[in-house]
């Protein structure tokens, strides 16, 4: 394939990636990695990547000590004065 | 009436702890992500949650909560935390020249990536927070919106008060460095093992 196919499909791999474009790009991207395997492997490595990211910080929780400190702020009478 | 005003704050408070409060665990892992200190991520969150509160007559009922909510997080990091918390010693490379960028817009296939694919798989938890601790904090926060919180590219750019370009441009440069960080954590692991490989079958040849 032509580099240029290879270059654009590079542009617009993250936002394949994050499903942010629409239908008929979309298709054209996905035949462009059905038909080139470096560009295939590139978008293997993001995905994985996107994963490990969301793997790797998804369990997170508060300490219980900030959340009742918060919970008893939200028991004193409102600051602001708004009408 | 002071009834009224009692009854109306009650209602308020009722609601913001039912809408709002179910959020605090990923805001708090929002919050040490980017401050990369759980004592200053626990005063970035209550801060939040106080502001949030404060506003909270202000959020209209419907419209995306969570997205309001780390609006006023990613503000209260730059204002205020950023500004006092200490910047680590930067890389040399955490500039992403745009030579790189278009290096990586280019293919030499000779089948190394699928090795990079496999390292990924392996990677540890420990080595892509560590990765990710290094990123600009701009990079950073844009990638975890997008792959840890799954923000659209337009609700990105409404939380970090940035136009949709630069939301694509940060993710694009923030991934870049994280492929490129956590290749040559791989390869000083690959080392490692090779040198604890040499060490133990020298000392068995005695």
């Amino acid at each position: 394939m032509s580099e240029l196919d290879c270059r654009k499909a590079l542009e617009r791999m993250n936002q394949f990636l994050d499903q942010e474009l629409c239908d008929a790009d979309a298709q054209e991207i996905r035949e462009h990695l059905a038909a080139c395997e470096p560009c295939l492997d590139d978008f293997d490595a993001d995905q994985v990547l996107k994963q490990l990211v969301h793997r790797c910080c998804s369990e997170s929780r508060a300490p219980d000590e900030l959340r009742d400190r918060i919970r008893t702020s939200l028991a004193r009478p409102a600051l602001d004065s708004d009408g | 009436m002071a009834d009224d005003t009692g009854t109306e704050h009650g209602d308020l408070t009722a609601r913001f702890e039912a809408e709002a409060l179910p959020y605090l665990d990923q805001l708090y892992g929002a919050a040490v992500r980017m401050t990369r200190h759980t004592a200053d991520a626990e005063d970035l969150v209550q801060e939040t949650f106080t502001k949030a509160f404060t506003k909270f007559h202000q959020y209209r009922p419907g419209t995306n909560l969570k997205a309001w909510l780390y609006r006023i997080l990613t503000n209260t990091w730059i204002n205020t935390y950023r500004r006092a918390q200490r910047r680590p010693q930067e890389s040399d490379d955490d500039q992403v020249e745009d030579w790189q960028l278009a290096a990586a817009a280019e293919h030499t296939s000779t089948g190394l990536r699928s090795a990079e694919v496999e390292a990924l798989e392996a990677m540890p938890d420990e080595a892509v927070t560590q990765a990710l601790a290094e990123l600009r904090d701009e990079f950073r926060m844009a990638v975890y919106l997008a792959d840890v919180e799954g923000f659209a590219y337009k609700e990105i750019a409404e939380i970090m008060e940035t136009p949709v370009g630069t939301v694509m441009s940060r993710i694009s440069r923030g991934r870049a460095q994280l492929r490129q960080s956590l290749a040559r954590h791989a390869a000083e692991q690959g080392i490692k093992a090779a040198q604890a490989y040499l060490d133990e079958s020298e000392t068995e040849h005695v």
